[in-house]
């Protein structure tokens, strides 16, 4: 259930364990209850367990590139539920006889219901002490590191603008991701990019590097999973910034922060 | 635009020629020639871009095909800083003209300063402010304002945000903001830019 942190607000976090929680099962399931025949959720919220989360999107300068964003999740594994070993624990999938956590399973981290992060486990570790205390460290990245994956086919596309190429990419057959609505958010963009050809088996990810030097903006996923590719910075209009003050002039106050000067 | 001939493995890269975009930086003046250059890493000054295009395929009759490539300098940061100079960078831009842009536009004549990192603790900010903090996108503009001691005025910067960080414990939870100076807007420009265009214009 969601967990209350004094004046912050309220955090969940959900992992998907691979098969329908709620199907109904004969001899197990109550007549007229919450279970339905072929179940409809799949995700258990485990924020009772958790004891921090660490999130990173982004990057931290500019010339950087963007990678996938990374989640860290510490659970403190008091009953042994999470443990990789134990077919009684209520997240043992029982679809494919072990522990439903595993790489490639979805995460979700909300506060106040909006989520922070929306990604997929990569590495699922735990650290069991002598007196049988467990821990368990889960990390997630976002979708964003699925571009590296995939391969595109040989071919040369057509001269247009850098998000054009970025949406044509994400249509191929090869390719397909992110597709339906609500699924993309890609700003026109400034580079008018050639018709090069594309070599044989380029990953996604390796070509939309390409892209992002000859536009110079960004590609991420936003915080609730959406992929979003920026026009160069400087280019895009905006609206009225967030404003953080430590002048008394009515912005957000902040805690600390870093100059650089280079 | 300078035409570069080239083996087709990049490996003998000799430039014929310089474009200089000089008049297109504001250089910092003061100081004197730098004989040796300062190596300075990314993303510091850079006064020497050189932006190159894709050559086409070998063929037979053309198994050494010509890149186009343009550079931009800036003689009088060089004067002050030294050479600061990229590799040269190769794009998938459609036109010399479009590589010129970017390589003026990656150009950055003088140092800068800029707010890099802000934190924020949520505790104790009104719920709303919380909200605002903790559902910040990559992408945004934020302004910072600070007081610093012996300075008469606030300094005040608007800064993109690059990255975000969460550290959520049950003590707290703590937002880390990366920044990069908002100082790269390219100018609008009489003669090329239309006055209404939702990009550059002024309407």
């Amino acid at each position: 259930m969601a967990e209350q942190i004094a004046g912050c607000g309220t955090y969940e976090v959900w992992l998907d364990a691979g098969y329908q929680i709620n199907r109904f099962t004969l001899d197990t399931s109550t007549l007229g209850g919450t279970d339905v025949l072929d179940g409809d959720i799949d995700y258990f919220d485990v924020t009772e367990y958790v004891t921090s989360v660490r999130i990173s999107r982004g990057r931290q300068s500019v010339r950087d590139a963007v990678d996938a964003a990374t989640a860290s999740i510490t659970i403190n594994d008091t009953n042994g539920d999470f443990t990789v070993v134990n077919s009684g624990s209520p997240y043992w999938n029982p679809d494919e006889n072990r522990l439903g956590f595993e790489p490639s399973r979805r995460v979700r981290i909300l506060r106040n219901s909006e989520l922070l992060f929306v990604g997929q486990i990569v590495e699922y570790a735990q650290q069991v002490t002598l007196d049988n205390r467990s821990y368990v460290t889960i990390r997630a990245s976002d979708d964003l590191l699925r571009i590296q994956a995939i391969r595109i086919d040989a071919h040369t596309p057509s001269e247009e603008l850098s998000g054009a190429r970025i949406g044509a990419i994400l249509d191929r057959p090869e390719v397909n991701l992110f597709v339906g609505a609500g699924k993309r958010d890609i700003d026109t963009g400034v580079a008018p990019l050639g018709a090069y050809p594309v070599e044989q088996d380029v990953s996604v990810g390796d070509y939309f590097g390409r892209v992002q030097t000859a536009e110079q903006g960004r590609i991420f996923m936003s915080r609730t999973g959406m992929f979003t590719a920026q026009y160069r910075i400087g280019r895009r209009p905006l609206g009225t910034p967030t404003a953080f003050s430590d002048v008394g002039d009515g912005g957000l106050p902040y805690s600390s922060f870093d100059l650089r000067y280079e | 635009m300078i035409n570069v001939s080239v083996d087709w493995d990049f490996s003998n890269i000799v430039f014929a020629d310089i474009y200089s975009f000089a008049n297109s930086y504001g250089a910092g003046g003061g100081g004197g020639t730098v004989v040796d250059a300062i190596p300075f890493s990314a993303p510091a000054v850079l006064n020497n871009v050189t932006i190159a295009l894709p050559p086409p395929l070998p063929t037979v009759s053309n198994p050494n095909p010509s890149i186009d490539a343009v550079r931009a300098t800036n003689a009088e940061s060089a004067d002050v800083y030294g050479s600061q100079a990229t590799p040269v960078i190769m794009t998938l831009l459609a036109s010399t003209e479009a590589a010129q842009q970017l390589a003026v536009y990656l150009g950055r004549p003088q140092p800068v300063y800029w707010f890099s990192v802000l934190r924020v603790v949520l505790n104790g900010l009104s719920a709303s402010d919380q909200n605002t903090v903790a559902n910040l996108e990559l992408g945004a503009q934020i302004t910072v304002s600070k007081r610093f001691n012996g300075v008469a005025s606030p300094v005040v910067q608007t800064l993109y945000v690059e990255g975000i960080d969460h550290e959520i414990r049950p003590s707290g939870h703590t937002v880390t903001i990366h920044t990069s100076p908002a100082t790269l807007w390219e100018p609008f420009v009489l003669d090329t830019n239309a006055l209404d265009d939702v990009l550059f214009g002024l309407g």
